[in-house]
């Protein structure tokens, strides 16, 4: 964990409120359609997101990664939320046929982008923390095929329902974290 | 591996954070390293060599299995 103490310039600061408003409009207007209400959720979003800029951009937090693959992460994030919701809304709509396969493909588009954004991240990391890392990962992925495995095997028998999506992606974050708890307590 | 890295650093009175600092790594790092937890890569040997001014081998001694060796 490299620590960045540094006084943040106010170039990087503006930078900071700029992602911090975009990655705000993405996310308030992903859950302010959610739930009813666009305009109140997008304004909520970009104030959620200034604020989030401005803390960034005060420079006394301690940075794990460089500021700029901070910002990158929160906006490939809001992304990823705003098609999870976006490709819904059209599929809702009326895209059928080849619309409707291009739209339910259109996530995959945010994901990629927040996996290269992660990826770099990782790749800024030092050696004992890109090790960190290599093990969380190795456990997440261990982990989630021992319990999706499990979890699918019981839906075949009836006695759970059907895996989905979702509850693999939850069991793949947890397992990761899991594993970096361990791996951090490891090499404390 | 065994290495002298706490005593070089006790040495010339520098904290885990200064010398983090120095060898562009964090201080668990620093840590894992001295506690012989984390072994270096080649890099960052020569790295931490350059700083201390002393030979790889000055600083890191492989832990031998027969003493006798």
């Amino acid at each position: 964990m490299k620590e960045n103490l540094q006084p943040v310039p106010s170039a990087e600061m503006r930078k900071n409120l700029v992602t911090g408003a975009i990655t705000g409009v993405m996310l308030g207007a992903a859950f302010g359609y959610g739930f009813g209400n666009l305009w109140i959720g997008t304004i909520v979003g970009v104030l959620f997101g200034l604020a989030i800029g401005y803390r960034l951009g005060l420079g006394s937090m301690k940075m794990r990664y460089p500021m700029f693959l901070v910002r990158r992460i929160l906006l490939a994030s809001g992304f990823c939320l705003l098609v999870g919701f976006g490709y819904a809304f059209l599929l809702d709509h009326g895209w059928t046929g080849t619309r409707a396969i291009l739209a339910s493909l259109i996530p995959i588009a945010a994901w990629a982008f927040l996996v290269v954004m992660l990826g770099m991240a990782i790749a800024s990391l030092d050696e004992l923390q890109r090790r960190i890392q290599t093990e969380a990962l190795a456990i997440g992925f261990g982990g989630t095929v021992i319990v999706c495995g499990a979890y699918g095997l019981l839906g075949l028998a009836g006695v759970l329902p059907a895996l989905n999506l979702g509850l693999v992606i939850f069991v793949m974050a947890v397992m990761w974290f899991v594993g970096k708890m361990w791996t951090m307590w490891r090499y404390r | 591996m065994k290495n002298r890295l706490k005593v070089l650093r006790a040495e010339r009175d520098w904290s885990q954070a200064q010398l983090a600092d120095a060898l562009d790594v964090s201080r668990q790092t620093v840590n894992a390293l001295e506690t012989g937890k984390f072994d270096p890569s080649l890099p960052l040997a020569f790295k931490i060599a350059a700083l201390f001014e002393c030979k790889i081998e000055d600083i890191f001694l492989p832990e031998l299995a027969n003493p006798r060796q």
